[in-house]
């Protein structure tokens, strides 16, 4: 893996309010730029576009500059709310893994909204902060055997999940919201996946300590 | 138009709501309630005020050209009427689409445009119905208005909202 120009980024979870704030501008800036997307603490509706605030966050940071965040929920997924998934799809996708006991399928958390300030693109760094976003010191799912789930159009599976060497599993379609107009298209559906910790999330990117200033690495496509 | 009688003006930066949408409706609330003091109806005035308000400053968010240029929205209590006015920034493209938007809910029929738009809505984007709504259920009076941008700055955009005391009195 070649470096990304010796570009080296602080990463830390999201403590204060000030720190949520900036996060929260960051991936509204964002969101809003590209998808048209608006964001609430307590009301969300996907036709009028607008979206619950993931619970907790992780930040990039180069010097003192916010460069990229990325969200969680620790409960009350998108995927739980919004994927029309049962508890047996779940059960079918674990099963299939040949994971059965290895998860508590009942806590979900779910990595979301990786946002990178438009002006820091270019650099690689959305694979590696996904990658480093699956550190259990970000996702605590050492704590209670959480799997993690997200949904994502095919073309951002590709090209940061699978560049990371994150393994997902396909649960199902995600269903189609206005939300979404911008996002995905025919030719690049959405779908909701599962991801088992002990076996899915490479040990570099689980045991990746945080905070921790990292240099960020070009991950080979 | 003779002077306002009654004025209020709110500015905030759009970025603010995009981050938390529910300040929409809040900020409309409020200034509905300061517009709706002066009349016997209060809580029925407050809402049609906080409707209309909400409507527009939820537009002027979406269609800023730039987040993090101040919005001004501002309500003006005038003898016969209420006059209810946002100004935000915007793109030429935007701004053109939008008077063309208003022109054709000012020359057409409000009912007949409703139907049509709810049977047939955009793929992408949306079919003005909340400004529709204005017309038609409040007989509100909509108007446009381009200052351009200063050097490379984007136009500002003025939407006005005028409401007759008759109108709003008899909802």
């Amino acid at each position: 893996m070649a470096g990304a120009g010796g570009l080296k980024l602080l990463l830390r979870c999201a403590e204060s309010a000030a720190d949520v704030l900036r996060c929260r501008r960051l991936i509204a800036e964002v969101y809003n730029r590209d998808y048209e997307v608006v964001f609430s603490e307590d009301h969300f509706d996907l036709a009028a576009k607008v979206e619950p605030w993931p619970h907790r966050f992780l930040m990039a940071l180069h010097a003192e500059d916010l460069v990229a965040a990325c969200g969680i929920y620790t409960h009350n997924t998108y995927v739980g709310r919004f994927g029309q998934i049962s508890e047996n799809d779940l059960r079918r996708t674990v099963a299939e893994a040949d994971a059965v006991g290895l998860c508590d399928l009942m806590r979900h958390r779910e990595l979301t909204k990786l946002s990178v300030r438009h002006e820091w693109r270019g650099r690689d760094i959305a694979p590696w902060l996904l990658g480093a976003a699956h550190s259990r010191h970000f996702t605590e799912v050492d704590r209670d055997n959480a799997v993690m789930v997200f949904c994502a159009k095919l073309s951002i599976i590709e090209n940061l999940y699978d560049r990371a060497g994150l393994r997902t599993r396909r649960i199902k379609e995600f269903p189609f919201y206005k939300v979404h107009e911008l996002y995905r298209s025919a030719d690049d559906p959405m779908e909701s996946r599962l991801m088992i910790p002990a076996l899915d999330i490479p040990q570099r990117w689980y045991e990746l300590a945080l905070p921790g200033e990292y240099a960020i690495e070009r991950l080979a496509r | 138009m003779s002077p306002a009688i009654t004025q209020l003006s709110v500015t905030f930066i759009p970025l603010d709501f995009v981050t938390e949408w529910a300040r929409c409706g809040q900020t409309a609330d409020y200034l509905a309630r300061f517009l709706a003091c002066d009349f016997q109806k209060r809580d029925v005035v407050a809402n049609v005020f906080s409707s209309v308000i909400n409507e527009l400053v939820e537009n002027a968010t979406k269609f800023s050209a730039d987040k993090n240029a101040a919005v001004t929205v501002s309500v003006c209590q005038f003898e016969d009427c209420v006059s209810i006015a946002t100004c935000n920034s915007a793109t030429l493209v935007q701004a053109e689409s939008f008077r063309e938007l208003v022109g054709v809910i000012m020359r057409g029929d409000a009912e007949t445009l409703f139907a049509e738009r709810i049977a047939t809505p955009p793929q992408i984007g949306g079919a003005g119905i909340g400004l529709i709504v204005l017309r038609k259920d409040y007989g509100a009076r909509l108007e446009v208005r381009l200052d351009p941008g200063v050097g490379g700055d984007p136009l500002s955009l003025h939407t006005t909202v005028t409401l007759t005391h008759r109108e709003v009195e008899q909802l």
